[in-house]
């Protein structure tokens, strides 16, 4: 009985540790059917990857033929439109630009337009010189010019009416009697009651005044709404100012406020 | 007993023949599949690139078609206008 029990411990050992070699390592026939099968795969995957670089070796050649084609089909274009493509940048900057400023002045309300008439009346000629280039014909830039063009025609009518629409206006009186000047008329209680404001009156009434410091007896001077100065109101006073300065370098002893 | 104890001993006859008769892959023969696990990975990998790539040049080729096609437009339109304003001016003169 004891060497029974002896012999079934045996066996069961050997049969477990047979079971624990097999797993660890690959009966040969098992290997042999796996690599048949990862052969295939990587011949296959081989066969994949070779189709697909001879796909973008083509979709290459394809690129560089379409970026042929472009380069031609632009020149043609900028051929037909008389331009380089600096041209065009420098076109469509200027484009936008211009209807920026007529957008901005279209915001405006009446009375503001008014004192910006002689800016309004400027882009006129700006306007012009964009119809006249071939590039304002160009699909990228045509709907813009038409768009400018309508605003700046809505901007001219509304400038028309600007007399009508101007609340006060002031006559001009003389020098010798009523001591007046753009500074000493803003300075009046009934105007601005603030000299500083002149350039307010300068820019309303720019088609009539041409130097701030000669305006004539008789003149019927628009005068807009009290307020503070706006960029092109301060922008017309720096360059008196800065005039100003250089006169007085050549000649000592003027003033810097407008004077008759 | 003995009946027992004989048939016990032939069972471990009998897995011993049987053990000893199984062939097993060597250890090249591992190694050999294994690299052969790791070039198929590899090339997965490459293929995944691959299509990507060809993807992107695939969209960059439809883009590159509509840009030209824009231009072409574009060409057509200022064509139409260039007629369009050199009538105007005849017309005037």
């Amino acid at each position: 009985m004891k060497r029974l029990s002896i012999l079934a411990v045996v066996a069961i050992l050997f049969a477990i540790s047979s079971v624990a070699s097999a797993q660890e390592e690959m009966k040969f026939d098992d290997w042999q059917a796996q690599m048949t099968t990862l052969t295939a795969q990587r011949d296959s995957l081989k066969n994949v990857l070779t189709q697909l670089n001879t796909d973008i070796s083509g979709l290459k050649s394809q690129i560089a033929s379409l970026d042929q084609q472009y380069q031609s089909e632009m020149q043609k274009y900028l051929d037909m439109l008389h331009a380089t493509s600096a041209d065009m940048q420098a076109f469509g900057l200027a484009l936008s630009t211009l209807a920026g400023q007529a957008n901005d002045y279209m915001k405006m309300s009446d009375q503001d337009l008014c004192a910006h008439r002689a800016d309004v009346q400027a882009m006129g000629a700006r306007i012009d010189s964009i119809k006249a280039s071939r590039l304002a014909l160009a699909a990228e830039f045509y709907d813009q010019v038409q768009s400018l063009e309508s605003n700046y025609a809505q901007l001219q009518a509304r400038i028309a009416n600007c007399s009508q629409v101007a609340s006060k206006t002031y006559t001009v009186g003389t020098w010798a009697r009523n001591r007046d000047c753009l500074w000493n008329i803003s300075k009046k209680k009934t105007i601005y009651d603030d000299p500083w404001k002149w350039p307010k009156i300068y820019v309303a009434n720019r088609d009539q005044i041409k130097n701030p410091d000669l305006i004539y007896p008789k003149e019927v001077l628009n005068i807009p709404e009290n307020g503070d100065l706006s960029s092109a109101e301060k922008s017309a006073a720096k360059a008196y100012y800065a005039k100003k300065a250089r006169m007085m370098k050549s000649n000592t002893g003027d003033s810097t406020q407008p004077s008759n | 007993m003995r009946k027992l104890t004989g048939a016990f001993l032939s069972l471990l006859v009998a897995s011993i023949m049987l053990a000893g008769c199984t062939k097993y892959a060597d250890k090249t023969q591992m190694q050999q599949l294994s690299d052969m696990k790791s070039e198929i990975s590899s090339l997965q990998q490459q293929i995944q690139t691959a299509q990507q790539q060809k993807t992107d040049l695939q969209k960059q080729i439809a883009d590159k078609q509509d840009q030209i096609k824009k231009l072409q437009g574009n060409e057509q339109f200022l064509q139409q206008k260039l007629q369009q304003t050199h009538q105007d001016t005849t017309k005037t003169n």
